[in-house]
């Protein structure tokens, strides 16, 4: 008799387990800096069709990690891109690879995707286009689907003030697995690197403090170049001391990407956001970034 | 008659001598006795602030009506408490001290105060390792707590080195009677806001009651016994 109730409870549990492994995502993937945000050298919007190579990826992912990159987030999932994670993994990424789908209605992005799900910890849907390419419905239907079909956890990224404040403040915070804000301090007008670390993490510690969620910075940036008073010192100072923090950071980005002024026709800054040139050749940052993790 | 004398001697004196503002160590006494409210007066309000864990943060919600938020990164705290003062300056300023068991002290990598403040002209002096440094603040909006309506508030945030003793002034104040405490050693009176007459003052009015006291005392129970007999 006991021996039967004991089997069924037994059963019932197992059949629970196995429920909750399909439905309930991990909402707090592990962070392991450092941590990097990769679009390839020589990208340009279609070059992952054409001009891009897996080669190029294997060699980029393997210069970043000789430098001590552990942990990655990817934008697109289109054509080449569509691999990054699992190469990644192959090139010794050990920390948090989070894929990036860039259109959230591309069916090519999200096939790749789902294949990616057992190399990545996560996804981030969409990038800064919350009533501008898509709607908010639109978005919550995607984050769903995704995780129930891969299991995994899923968020959005949107600049960090609509976080705090603003029309979609209490979506993001309600329909992210965690919470991934854009930081860029030097949009706002915070040309010291000083106080551009102090902007950071007066809205990163409120924004934690007040939400009881995990935050994690999917870009963190400095320009080295671009703009009066910008330099590759500049650069490092910032990156310096907002590593000091203890803060969870992508350093935003691993190259620079000309495309965006060349193509884009966006200001002569956006083209200098890297921590290596366009040619793969390292700046300041990264020369401090090798001696310091490399001490570790 | 000469019991009554001298009580309203003593009373005169009384009224006199504690109705003057009388200096302290830390500041402005106020009025009425450095002996039986001057303590109190002198470390102004103070307040037990719970910390809670919050993610990777500890946060505290003080009642003070200028603080909003306390937010603290310590690595291995799972929570803590910190004890708020509010030293009133001769001046009119006020000081903020936080202070902190030393297990939550010597873990604390960063701290950040947000204060709710129409003004943005404020500054925060902390004071690090026998120095005063200068932290400009950082206004943003956010969504009002519990959020109703959708109203906003705007907040001034200071990102501190850690825990400690602060100074919380206008930046025009700041120009004009604070420039000298931002020199690299300044003393310890002029830490808590006074200087040689402030130190002393107290302890030679105490001296000076004192004195009076047992003399008054002594007139009073001779002229006492002087009438029994």
């Amino acid at each position: 008799m006991y021996q039967r109730q004991f089997t069924v409870f037994l059963l019932v549990i197992l059949l629970s387990g196995c429920q909750s492994s399909i439905t309930a995502p991990v909402e707090n993937p592990r962070f392991v800096p450092p941590a990097v945000a990769y679009h390839p050298r020589g990208f340009s919007p279609g070059a992952e069709f054409a001009l891009l190579s897996r080669k190029q990826i294997v060699e980029d992912l393997r210069l970043l990690r000789k430098n001590g990159f552990r942990s990655l987030v990817t934008y697109g999932a289109n054509g080449v891109l569509g691999v990054i994670p699992e190469i990644a993994r192959q090139e010794g990424f050990d920390g948090m690879v989070v894929m990036g789908l860039w259109d959230i209605f591309s069916e090519e992005e999200w096939i790749n995707a789902v294949a990616q799900a057992p190399f990545v910890n996560g996804y981030c849907l969409g990038n800064e286009g919350l009533g501008v390419r898509y709607s908010t419905d639109e978005l919550a239907a995607k984050l769903s689907e995704m995780r129930r079909v891969t299991g995994q956890p899923v968020t959005t990224t949107e600049p960090i003030d609509s976080y705090l404040e603003g029309p979609y403040r209490d979506w993001l915070l309600t329909h992210s697995s965690w919470l991934f804000p854009l930081v860029h301090p030097f949009w706002a007008k915070q040309l010291d690197p000083t106080q551009a670390v102090t902007w950071t993490v007066t809205r990163h510690d409120y924004l934690a403090a007040t939400t009881g969620r995990r935050v994690i910075l999917k870009e963190a940036s400095f320009p080295s170049a671009g703009l009066a008073g910008s330099s590759e010192d500049t650069q490092l100072a910032f990156f310096a001391s907002l590593e000091s923090t203890g803060l969870s950071f992508f350093h935003f980005e691993a190259f620079d990407q000309p495309w965006k002024r060349d193509v884009l026709r966006q200001p002569e800054v956006e083209a200098h956001w890297g921590l290596y040139r366009a040619d793969g050749t390292p700046k300041k940052v990264i020369v401090w970034l090798a001696n310091r993790w490399s001490e570790r | 008659m000469i019991p009554r004398l001298g009580m309203a001697v003593l009373l005169a004196v009384s009224l006199i001598l504690f109705g003057q503002p009388v200096s302290g160590s830390s500041g402005s006494v106020a009025h009425l006795g450095a002996f039986t409210t001057g303590a109190a007066h002198d470390t102004g309000s103070r307040e037990w602030v719970e910390l809670t864990a919050s993610g990777d943060l500890l946060t505290g919600r003080p009642k003070h009506k200028a603080i909003a938020l306390i937010t603290v990164y310590a690595l291995g705290c799972e929570g803590g408490h910190l004890i708020l003062r509010e030293l009133q300056r001769p001046d009119g300023g006020r000081s903020l001290l936080l202070s902190a068991p030393a297990s939550l002290l010597s873990k604390t990598r960063r701290a950040t105060i947000y204060v709710k403040y129409p003004s943005k002209n404020l500054v925060l002096l902390e004071y690090v390792e026998g120095n005063w440094k200068q932290r400009r603040p950082q206004p943003f909006r956010v969504a009002a707590e519990n959020n109703p309506g959708g109203l906003q508030s705007d907040l001034l945030a200071f990102s501190v080195e850690g825990l400690g003793f602060y100074w919380l002034v206008e930046d025009k104040e700041l120009d004009v009677s604070m420039t000298s405490l931002l020199s690299p050693n300044p003393s310890a009176s002029q830490l808590l806001g006074g200087g040689f007459s402030r130190g002393l003052l107290p302890w030679a009015w105490s001296v000076l009651l004192l004195v009076m006291s047992w003399t008054a005392s002594r007139w009073l129970h001779r002229g006492g016994r002087q009438a029994g007999e």
